[in-house]
């Protein structure tokens, strides 16, 4: 009974509730054994028999069949992550409930982006693109940016909302024509809000979740556009300004450095575990495979997390990064089992 | 041999055979030049298209990178990644070679990859990009090809039935207006022996 010294006194009935509440959510996740068996089905008919009988029935039962493809999963895939982040945000309130709001938007900044790619090349989107966000919980107002004419139109609809810096970036978007600097500007702007309502919870754990994806997330940026070979002045423009392990100074370093010396250079920071067996790949310059690394490690830590600190509230922010996970692996099971993708391909691409 | 046998056997339809005769010759020449000129032409065009088995693979390897980043990604979000790729610029020539009018593709601007956000989707941009040019210079080889193997094959077929057909039938036309003609001659020349013999046996 050693263990019960562990738990920490509870900080108030409403953080009970939620962490009680998401011991119960957490079971209608699929574990790593369920993906991986997800993943040697045959074909998708056989994965859509499997998800009928968990949290996806409702809705997958509610695509007509002759409609039923990788395309139609992934939209239901996308709305049950979106229920799953805004339940929490119903059932607390305060700056709990701040939290989880910032959090969700990460949900809302995706779709802005999807948005603004569009718009770049004036092509039409529609909303079945977007991830489905339940209308009470956006401030933002989708059908009108897809209707509007250009670029600058569908900016000016941010106007009244956080993401208002946007607007500003229309003259540095013009210049180097890239979209870039806008989803640079918008994970700038999303983190800031939620690392101010990390803040606020004053809970270590969190911070330093929130914070390791916040600095991991910049140096894989940061890795990748310095191999497209950007000027270090659109690199650092895209940069999350938060920083939890980093410094500026450190950052500002790490985008002037020589290609060759970067690994190196990775190896001397907070990181360097989730990098060191990845030097080839930082040589090479092969984004998809660091990236995958990086966020595995993470995925296997928030699996980890949800074992050892089952009374903390990172144990809620476990369980939304497992659902965000779980939203990537079953759509890449899904589309691999569409495009006929190898077993041994697939496995390879999931987070287990 | 109709056209043999039709003909009027007069000088003067002899005089215009042998000039239709020298004409169609020298014609003849002319498109075995231009068949040579063409069959040389196709030749170094299929160096060019030989590319295509090597291109086939390079593209099923590309399409594998296509299918991983689909799959990690889902269909929405690799559509909207896809979205930033930089349009390619292709302008169209229409060129003539030894008369035959072909297309001629100049790639003005290549594809931009380099604001596609996601690494997974960048890669597969960046094996998919520079195939895309080769696919357009293989796709103009291939319509130069077509085009001139359709004008190769007809100028054949026109040096062979001037060769087979109209030549031998038009010197045929000659030889008979020339034997009719010396048949005449002889012809004449006895009548005039015998009107010669009549009016000196006459006279006797």
């Amino acid at each position: 009974m050693s263990f019960l010294k562990k738990i920490p006194k509870p900080k108030s009935p409403e953080t009970i509730y939620l962490i009680t509440r998401v011991h119960g959510l957490r079971t209608h996740l699929f574990k790593p054994e369920d993906i991986s068996s997800l993943s040697k089905a045959s074909d998708l008919s056989v994965m859509v028999e499997a998800l009928l009988k968990g949290d996806y029935a409702q809705d997958v039962s509610a695509i007509p069949s002759e409609r039923i493809n990788a395309v139609s999963l992934t939209e239901v895939f996308y709305k049950k992550l979106a229920d799953r982040f805004y339940f929490l945000v119903k059932i607390t309130k305060g700056s709990l409930r701040e939290f989880f709001e910032a959090y969700a938007k990460r949900l809302e900044v995706e779709n802005i982006k999807r948005i603004l790619r569009a718009k770049h090349v004036k092509e039409i989107i529609t909303e079945e693109l977007l991830v489905p966000i339940p209308r009470e919980h956006t401030v933002v107002n989708f059908p009108a940016m897809i209707e509007a004419k250009d670029l600058e139109e569908s900016l000016g609809i941010l106007k009244e909302t956080m993401y208002a810096p946007l607007i500003d970036k229309i003259e540095l978007y013009k210049r180097y024509n890239t979209t870039l600097i806008f989803e640079g500007l918008l994970d700038k702007i999303y983190f800031g809000e939620l690392w101010k309502n990390v803040k606020k919870l004053s809970e270590n754990d969190i911070k330093k979740r929130i914070g390791k994806e916040m600095d991991l997330k910049n140096l894989i940026l940061i890795l990748g556009l310095k191999a497209k070979n950007m000027p270090a002045e659109l690199i650092e423009e895209s940069l999350i300004e938060e920083y939890y392990k980093l410094d500026k100074k450190l950052i500002s370093s790490l985008v002037k450095e020589r290609p060759e010396s970067i690994f190196d250079a990775l190896l001397r920071t907070y990181y360097k575990n989730y990098f060191m067996k990845l030097r080839d790949e930082i040589e090479k310059g092969t984004i998809s495979e660091i990236e995958h690394s990086v966020f595995n490690s993470l995925y296997n830590e928030d699996l980890k997390n949800m074992h050892e600190k089952p009374f903390r509230l990172s144990f809620v922010i476990s369980y939304l990064s497992l659902c965000e996970f779980e939203a990537k692996n079953i759509t890449s099971i899904a589309t691999a089992k569409q495009l006929g993708l190898s077993e041994d391909k697939l496995r390879s691409i999931l987070y287990l | 041999m109709s056209f043999a046998v039709r003909a009027a056997a007069t000088k003067g339809v002899l005089l215009r055979l042998r000039e239709q005769l020298g004409f169609i010759q020298k014609g003849k020449e002319i498109l075995k030049m231009k068949r040579e000129q063409l069959a040389g032409e196709i030749n170094r065009l299929l160096t060019e298209v030989r590319v295509r088995g090597e291109l086939e693979k390079e593209i099923m390897e590309a399409y594998e990178y296509l299918k991983k980043a689909h799959s990690m990604l889902g269909y929405q979000n690799l559509r909207s990644m896809a979205l930033t790729v930089g349009q390619i610029d292709v302008s169209g020539l229409i060129y003539s070679v030894m008369g035959v009018l072909v297309p001629e593709l100049r790639i003005e601007k290549e594809a931009d990859i380099s604001n596609v956000p996601s690494g997974v989707a960048y890669e597969a941009a960046e094996k998919l990009s520079p195939l895309i040019t080769k696919i357009i210079k293989l796709a103009e080889s291939e319509a130069k090809i077509e085009r001139l193997v359709d004008e190769f094959m007809s100028t054949n077929r026109k040096v062979n039935a001037l060769e087979q057909i109209v030549i031998p039938s038009i010197a045929n036309t000659i030889r008979y207006i020339e034997g009719r003609l010396y048949e005449e001659m002889l012809e004449e020349f006895i009548r005039t022996k015998h009107v010669r013999e009549a009016i000196r046996r006459r006279r006797v």
